[in-house]
């Protein structure tokens, strides 16, 4: 008997480790498939598990199989060169696709970062005359002066600073080619925000440090780029998502769970509100309502006023809220109805009323998901971690279609 | 499979990345410090283990002689009948002295999940990826107050703890392997056992240098935060046998090996010994005990602090007597 309990038990042993060394591999791995899909003019635009763009027809929502990139050629069909990550969502501007990927091996890391014509899919430009050894994670933005800024991690740790914001050339007569860099002082993990109006972009740094960067095309910083940086603003800890830019004002989360809205005049932040876990995605705001919206990793939602940043209502989901919740209007039996969606690691888009936070139904995703859905046409568009693109009935939250985003094959 | 998971969440990875963290916090948000400490602080907790272990090697180690009698015996005999009797009388052997030759192993495979477990724990407290970031937060316990530190400072003495050991500094990324499979070379040298015949022997002389330069190798793409790991880990778990198994292993070691040929046979001959003694009647602690006593003074010894400290342990020795 004894020998029976020592035997179960070393088996039992061996079956963890072996479990828990293959799962190893998972947690070095960048998956990606936190791509938000971005509707343009009649295409549903998102970024695979390979690290390529694929686009879908928004009306016939027929698999576009000659637009995607990057691609190699199988038997003469166009597929995705797989291997790579990508976070961030597409940006278009000026009839060009902005994207950015990358791959690791080990902690040594190899970045990409493209431009597709929107019309063909064909290559505008990638970056090749030089190399950004690091990890690209955030949405690129582009500027009004012709920039495409992004935020890296390190690049080399022990020589260089933690990280950068990287401006390349958008739309000169050389798009791609590299412009200027910034240092920060931490990793950039997020999307950056553009203020317009400025010329400025916020970047946040897993140092807890916000930086309002001016992206002026001016001689006036040749080889002293770091005095682009006109304020910063501490937070409390780590910022790892993204940057949300509102009517003068910049709104983010930290990992100490603490929601800021920083005043770009003041500089100083109008309000903070402490959530009960860390906070990845950026607060939502509905201007109309002057309500703000923080979702946590720990499926806490809440409703602010975005003046004060007092509590109107909370809310809890399940599983971990990564992507940013989605604000929209649906039609209910002939009444309109604004509500926001959150998405779930939990497989799971939960349906919330923006009013009351009152739950209005879950919608079944197949597998959990970490980017922010897309409201297009009545329909809402869901990426999730198994690289499907879901689409559902933005009235009654019934599922409509759904596609393979590596192949385009049809699921659900 | 799922309840296998939550074992593994809640019973190994959740405490060693919260300890980890914790330990962070407390020494000076430095990482390598943390990793020093717990890799000390775990050691330390497996002592039972580990003397466990020792003493069924040992025991294991002493039936050498009389294993080889016994497959001297049978030598040639390839019928079914004297394969049966064989068997037979090996584990009449191993029961009689109290031994399982698997049993022997239980320790070491125990251990495994806490090697994994801690391998895993420093590649997530320190994670590479997004999403290895985001599901970090689920993995600490609400009230430690070290997960507001996150992400963590990965430097230490210039070396970064989660990237490869062949991307730090010249000549660490060479040196840092090599030192990984050299203590491991000197714990599986202290801790291993010989077996009976030339041909086992021989095997386990193999394994004996293939384990340590594999490990060498492959700790040369490892995180360094884990090379760092295994060397500490070996270090303390020589000074740990040390105190476990006497001084012998460690006299022993430095006599086959740093010694003269002459003084290099005798420690084989101490060894021989040792083992022979110890095997000829091993059935109850206590009379092991006393051999062990005996097998030290052999050295000249007489009682070393392992041994001391075991025979001032009465009620134990009681407690084995009742079985």
């Amino acid at each position: 008997m004894r020998r029976a309990w020592r035997t179960a038990t070393i088996a039992l042993v061996v079956i963890i480790s072996s479990a828990a060394l293959v799962a190893c591999v998972n947690d070095l791995t960048p998956r990606g498939r936190w791509s938000q899909p971005i509707a343009h003019e009649n295409f549903i635009y998102v970024g695979n598990t390979d690290g390529a763009v694929v686009r879908l027809d928004a009306n016939s929502h027929q698999w576009d199989a000659n637009w995607i990139y990057p691609f190699e050629f199988d038997d003469g069909i166009k597929r995705a060169v797989g291997g790579r990550a990508m976070y961030g969502a597409p940006t278009i501007s000026d009839g060009i696709l902005y994207a950015n990927n990358y791959h690791c091996t080990g902690n040594v890391c190899d970045a990409n970062s493209f431009g597709v014509l929107v019309e063909s899919g064909d290559l505008a430009w990638l970056t090749g005359d030089y190399a950004v050894k690091t990890k690209l994670v955030g949405t690129p933005v582009v500027t009004t002066d012709g920039f495409l800024a992004f935020g890296t991690t390190a690049i080399d740790r022990e020589r260089d600073p933690p990280g950068y914001l990287y401006a390349l050339e958008a739309s000169s007569a050389a798009p791609g080619r590299f412009a200027f860099r910034v240092p920060l002082d931490g990793e950039v993990q997020g999307d950056a925000a553009y203020d317009p109006a400025t010329n400025t972009v916020y970047v946040g740094t897993d140092a807890g440090t916000l930086h309002a960067i001016d992206m002026a095309r001016t001689d006036q910083y040749t080889n002293a780029n770091d005095l682009r940086v006109m304020w910063q603003y501490e937070a409390d800890g780590a910022i790892a998502g993204p940057i949300n830019f509102v009517n003068g004002a910049v709104y983010f989360g930290d990992l100490t769970g603490k929601a800021h809205k920083v005043d770009t005049d003041t500089q100083s932040a109008d309000w903070t509100y402490t959530a009960q876990a860390w906070i990845w995605t950026h607060p939502v705001v509905d201007t109309e309502s002057r309500r703000t919206y923080i979702a946590t990793l720990g499926g806490h939602v809440t409703a602010l006023d975005d003046t004060t940043g007092t509590v109107i209502w909370e809310q809890q989901v399940e599983g971990q809220v990564v992507g940013a919740p989605l604000l929209y209007t649906r039609n209910l039996a002939g009444v309109d109805q604004q509500v926001i969606a959150v998405p779930s690691g939990d497989q799971d888009v939960y349906i919330l009323n923006t009013v009351d936070g009152g739950d209005l139904g879950a919608i079944p995703t197949g597998s959990g998901v970490k980017s922010s859905p897309t409201f297009f046409d009545d329909k809402l568009y869901v990426h999730n971690l198994d690289d499907q693109l879901r689409w559902y009935s933005a009235s009654n939250q019934s599922m409509l279609g759904c596609v393979q985003l590596n192949d385009g094959g049809r699921c659900g | 499979m799922e309840i296998l998971g939550i074992i593994w969440n809640e019973g190994i990875m959740r405490p060693m990345i919260n300890s980890l963290a914790v330990l962070y916090l407390l020494l000076f948000s430095n990482f390598g410090l943390a990793i020093i400490s717990f890799t000390v602080v775990v050691r330390v907790l497996m002592i039972p283990l580990t003397i466990r272990q020792s003493r069924q090697m040992r025991r294991l180690q002493g039936l050498s002689p009389r294993m080889k009698a016994i497959q001297d015996k049978y030598r040639g005999k390839k019928d079914p009948e004297s394969r049966r009797a064989q068997s037979s009388e090996t584990m009449s052997l191993y029961r009689e002295v109290g031994v399982n030759p698997i049993g022997c192993l239980g320790p070491m495979v125990l251990q495994i999940p806490i090697w994994i477990g801690f391998y895993r724990a420093i590649l997530r407290t320190m994670p590479t990826t997004p999403e290895g970031t985001a599901n970090l937060s689920e993995s600490f316990y609400s009230w430690n107050p070290a997960a507001t530190l996150v992400p963590f400072d990965r430097l230490f003495l210039g070396i970064d703890l989660a990237d490869t050991v062949s991307s730090v500094y010249f000549p660490l990324n060479f040196a840092l392997p090599v030192l990984v499979g050299a203590s491991m070379f000197i714990t599986t040298k202290m801790t291993g056992t010989m077996g009976a015949d030339e041909r086992q022997r021989q095997q386990q002389r193999i394994m004996m240098w293939m384990m340590p330069i594999m490990i060498g190798v492959f700790t040369y793409q490892f995180p360094a935060g884990l090379g760092i790991y295994i060397l500490l880990s070996n270090i303390v778990g020589v000074v740990i046998q040390y105190f476990v198994g006497g001084r012998q292993p460690i006299e022993l070691f430095g006599r086959m090996y740093l010694g003269t040929p002459e003084t290099r046979a005798n420690a084989l001959e101490m060894a021989a010994a040792l083992g022979a003694t110890e095997s000829s009647d091993a059935p109850s602690d206590s009379e092991e005990e006393k051999q062990d006593d005996d097998a030290s003074d052999i050295h000249g010894e007489g009682r070393s602090r392992g041994n001391r400290r075991r025979s001032r342990s009465p009620r134990r020795r009681t407690r084995r007597r009742r079985h």
